[in-house]
């Protein structure tokens, strides 16, 4: 990726670059003559703006062609989606109860709605209510990684995981492990979580997410034609419509190959 | 009290910034501040700063124009100042004050009314959110990781919000927020999180590259030569010759464009007359009120 990316960084800074010899270009021809200062500002002005708009007009139009634009677009409405069409009385009912009678599995049900419509922090501390209630229950911790991925906190996540998954290695249909494989690649450790990565493919089969997590993790460790092999298959045309997230790592297969395809080159 | 002590020695530029905000407060009448007071103790005005005060653009960030404002920016300081002097150290959090109350002057500087005093550290407490976006943004490998990131998600809130708020209520001055917000995050990303890892060709590239957009906003906003009310400035200080007559030329041909309505219809700036416009003029110096 970095071939690529270097010449785009040199061409957006030699386009800041640019702009910031303006006020010095405009200080050089404003100690010679003052008018001629002006004039110029107003031409460059007048042409500047018609460019920026054009500029616009090509930019808006190109972030629509680019996958990952209108996936994201629509997993956004998805997500929003399932926020707002989520019944909520099921929430209110099992807090009321919860006046009554204080079960874990009420916290933990509590816990996963409010996941569901955004509300993290009421999440954590029904999910850790019912963690205390009854320690060591699957379906608790991986909720609560959860809770804990969306603040950023990696690495009491990962341990959270690898609890889940000495548990239940199969929860979530894999997910667990899937998050965990994840969550070590994320924190740096590359081969482990490639290992991670490899083990749910073999146990559970792949998806788009997981194929595309795990190509990263084969780029990561050096396998560039495993990794584009991954994407390929993370890439592929689908049958049936795709559901918001599917579609979503499909889109971003797509960019990742296109980006990748030099090291093929330097590869072969 | 040791508790409030053992907090002060965790983030100690940022209750020295809350000293600085609440002794300044003291010598400007914290409830009744004059808008002259304000200017005697460093609020920033573009036309001052491009009259050689160029200190204004620091010092305006640690005065308050009345209490409510003295508190919501303590009370924000209070909030956000020790988790981001926490997380990038006390010298860091110092720079990064400094460096987006500049930022935010500089974005009132340009964009401002020339004579309209600006004063207050929001500038700066959006330079640290910036920061603290860079912080989050770290974390993630991908877009999708930060927008992913409910902290991140809230704090964008947090900022959207206080931007329309800046919109809706008079006399706030959005654009020193979206100025140090800026240079927030982009000192944050480009410096303090990049000159942690071993420097690389592209991490130096775009390290010169924003040193070098900072000093041209820097330069911008205290020369901006094609702007009439700098121009008109000049023009009274010259003395007579081409030169004044050529600045004379200059702020018509600037401020015939940029405000036409207040502009004689016969006026031609090529060939205009000084009897001509003298009333008009004569006005603009008096509504600008420039300082002798």
């Amino acid at each position: 990726m970095h071939n690529v990316r270097y010449p785009l960084v040199i061409l957006g800074c030699s386009a800041l670059w640019l702009l910031a010899c303006w006020p010095v270009l405009l200080w050089l021809i404003y100690c010679s003559t003052a008018v001629a200062a002006v004039e110029f500002t107003q031409q460059v002005g007048a042409i500047g703006t018609s460019v920026l708009l054009w500029g616009f007009l090509l930019l808006a139009i190109g972030a629509m062609v680019f996958p990952p634009i209108p996936a994201g677009i629509r997993l956004s409405f998805a997500r929003l989606r399932l926020m707002l069409t989520t019944d909520r009385s099921t929430l209110m009912r099992n807090l009321f109860e919860l006046r009554h009678i204080e079960t874990p599995a009420r916290h933990l049900e509590i816990g996963r709605l409010a996941l569901q419509f955004g509300d993290h922090a009421q999440a954590a501390f029904h999910l850790q209510r019912a963690n205390d209630l009854e320690p060591g229950n699957p379906a608790t911790l991986y909720l609560i990684a959860q809770v804990q991925l969306s603040y950023s906190l990696r690495p009491a996540a990962q341990q959270t995981l690898a609890q889940v998954v000495q548990l239940a290695p199969d929860h979530g249909f894999g997910d667990a492990l899937l998050l965990l494989g994840r969550t070590t690649f994320q924190l740096g450790d590359k081969a482990a979580g490639l290992v991670l990565l490899r083990r749910h493919e073999r146990t559970h089969g792949g998806n788009r997410k997981s194929h595309c997590w795990l190509a990263e993790a084969l780029k990561a460790n050096g396998e560039h034609e495993a990794a584009r092999q991954a994407w390929r298959s993370a890439a592929e045309p689908a049958q049936q419509r795709l559901t918001a997230e599917e579609n979503w790592y499909r889109a971003t297969a797509r960019v990742a190959l296109f980006f990748n395809r030099g090291s093929r080159v330097a590869a072969q | 009290m040791n508790e409030l002590l053992d907090r002060a020695f965790e983030a100690p530029v940022t209750y020295l910034v809350a000293v600085a905000y609440l002794t300044l407060a003291f010598f400007t009448d914290p409830f009744n501040p004059t808008p002259e007071a304000l200017v005697a103790y460093g609020a920033l005005r573009s036309i001052d700063a491009w009259d050689g005060e160029s200190w204004r653009l620091l010092s305006y960030a640690f005065l308050h124009g009345g209490i409510i404002h003295l508190l919501v920016n303590l009370m924000s300081l209070m909030q956000i100042g020790p988790v981001v002097e926490r997380s990038m150290g006390s010298v860091r959090f110092a720079v990064l004050y400094i460096v987006t109350a500049i930022g935010g002057g500089i974005f009132g500087c340009l964009f401002n009314h020339p004579l309209a005093p600006m004063v207050g550290g929001s500038g700066a407490l959006f330079g640290m959110m910036g920061a603290l976006l860079a912080l989050i943004a770290r974390g993630g490998r991908h877009a999708g990781d930060f927008f992913g990131n409910h902290a991140a998600r809230s704090l964008m809130g947090n900022i959207g919000v206080n931007l329309v708020l800046g919109w809706l209520i008079p006399f706030v001055s959005n654009a020193g927020h979206i100025g140090g917000l800026i240079t927030g995050g982009l000192l944050t990303s480009c410096f303090f999180i990049a000159g942690r890892s071993a420097p690389t060709a592209t991490l130096r590239t775009v390290q010169a590259t924003a040193c070098a957009l900072f000093l041209a906003g820097l330069a911008s906003a205290l020369l901006p030569v094609t702007r009439f009310d700098y121009l008109l400035l000049q023009w009274d200080r010259c003395e007579k010759g081409p030169r004044r007559d050529e600045l004379r030329a200059a702020f018509w041909r600037a401020f015939l464009i940029t405000q036409p309505a207040q502009t004689p219809a016969s006026f031609d700036a090529t060939v205009g007359d000084d009897d001509e416009t003298a009333g008009v003029v004569d006005e603009l110096k008096k509504a600008r009120s420039f300082k002798d």
